[in-house]
C-alpha cells in the first residue's frame, strides 16, 4: 500500500543500506603485496601488510605456485606483515602440509611482535622454524 | 558508581573485505579510552578472530543479514561484541577452555576461537535469543585515567 504525501523511495523495513562497496579484486581495503623469487634451492615469498580472510588467498596462491613449479623449500618472509590472525595461519599450515608430501621444508622470517604473538599462543612457533633475518634463514 | 557509558557500534555487511574496517575500527575506539598498544593488538586480533567466524557462519547458511560489532566503555572496562545472524555454534565448542596443546595449531577449524580465548579468557559465547545467531562479547580492563573530571 503506497504511503500518502512521500514520492521518495524508502528502504524498506529492515534493508541495509551498506556503506561499503564490494572491491574490485586486488585493490581492497587492505595493502597486501605477495612477491616470490628463488634464492639458491629456496623459494622466497616475501608478504607485505596485513594477513586476514580477505587477503590470505594472495598468499595462499603463492604457495600453491611454488609446489606447483616443484619448489619445496620455502622461506615465507612476514618482516613486512603488520598483522597476521588464524587465517593467515591456516594458509601457512596448508602450505607446510603440501611441501612436506614432497620432503620439502617452510620456514618463516620474522620479527613483528605481533605475528609472533600469534604464533607462539597457537604453539606453531614449535611447528615453524622461525629466523629473524634472510641469511640466517638461508644458512639454516 | 559512574555510569557514563560510551557505545559506538558499526554494521557490516559479511563480506571478508570488512574485516580490516571491523578491527580498525575496534582499535581507533580503544585508542580513544586510552588502551595501551598492547592491548589495541589483541583487541585486532580478537575481533578480526570473530568477524571472520561470524561471515563464515552467514556465507554457510545463506544469511543475507549484517553482522554488529558493538565496543563499550565505561570507566572500568572497555567491551566489544560481536553480534552475527547465523546458525549458531556448536554449544561444546562454545564452552570449550582455551586448552592449547601444541600443535593445536595443526587442526585450522577451532584456531579463531582458541586465539580469542587466550587473549581474552573472559570470553563469553552466547547463543541469540531467537535460536539464531551468535555474540561473541569479550573486554578489558581499562587504567583509571587522572584527572578526568
Amino acid at each position: 500500500m503506497a504511503s500518502a504525501g512521500s514520492t521518495l523511495p524508502r528502504p524498506a523495513l529492515g534493508e541495509v543500506v551498506s556503506c561499503v562497496r564490494e572491491r574490485e579484486e586486488g585493490v581492497g581495503i587492505i595493502d597486501i603485496a605477495v612477491r616470490s623469487r628463488d634464492e639458491g634451492d629456496r623459494r622466497v615469498v616475501e608478504v607485505e601488510g596485513e594477513i586476514d580472510m580477505f587477503s590470505a588467498p594472495k598468499l595462499r596462491e603463492q604457495l600453491l605456485e611454488a609446489v606447483d613449479a616443484a619448489r619445496y623449500n620455502i622461506l615465507v618472509d612476514l618482516r613486512g606483515v603488520t598483522f597476521m590472525d588464524s587465517t593467515g595461519l591456516g594458509t601457512l599450515v596448508g602450505g607446510l602440509k603440501r611441501v612436506k608430501e614432497h620432503d620439502g621444508t617452510l620456514g618463516l622470517i620474522c620479527t613483528s611482535r605481533a605475528v609472533l604473538r600469534v604464533l607462539q599462543i597457537t604453539g606453531l612457533d614449535n611447528v615453524f622454524p622461525i629466523h629473524p633475518t634472510l641469511d640466517q634463514a638461508l644458512g639454516a | 558508581m559512574n555510569d557514563d557509558r560510551s557505545e559506538f557500534q558499526v554494521t557490516l555487511p559479511a563480506n571478508a573485505s570488512v574485516i580490516a574496517v571491523a578491527r580498525t575500527f575496534a582499535a581507533a575506539v580503544a585508542r580513544t579510552f586510552a588502551c595501551d598498544e598492547g592491548s589495541v593488538e589483541d583487541l585486532r586480533i580478537a575481533v578480526s578472530e570473530a568477524l571472520t567466524n561470524s561471515i563464515k557462519a552467514h556465507h554457510a547458511d545463506e544469511v543475507d543479514a549484517p553482522i554488529v560489532l558493538r565496543v563499550s566503555a565505561d570507566a572500568a572496562r572497555l567491551t566489544v561484541e560481536v553480534v552475527d545472524d547465523g546458525s549458531g555454534i556448536d554449544p561444546a565448542i562454545a564452552r570449550s577452555e582455551a586448552a592449547i596443546t601444541p600443535p593445536a595449531g595443526l587442526q585450522e577449524g577451532s584456531l579463531g576461537l582458541v586465539l580469542i580465548r587466550s587473549l581474552f579468557p573472559d570470553t563469553e559465547i552466547s547463543a541469540g535469543e531467537t535460536g539464531r545467531g551468535t555474540t561473541v562479547r569479550f573486554s578489558l580492563s581499562l587504567d583509571p585515567v587522572p584527572a578526568a573530571r
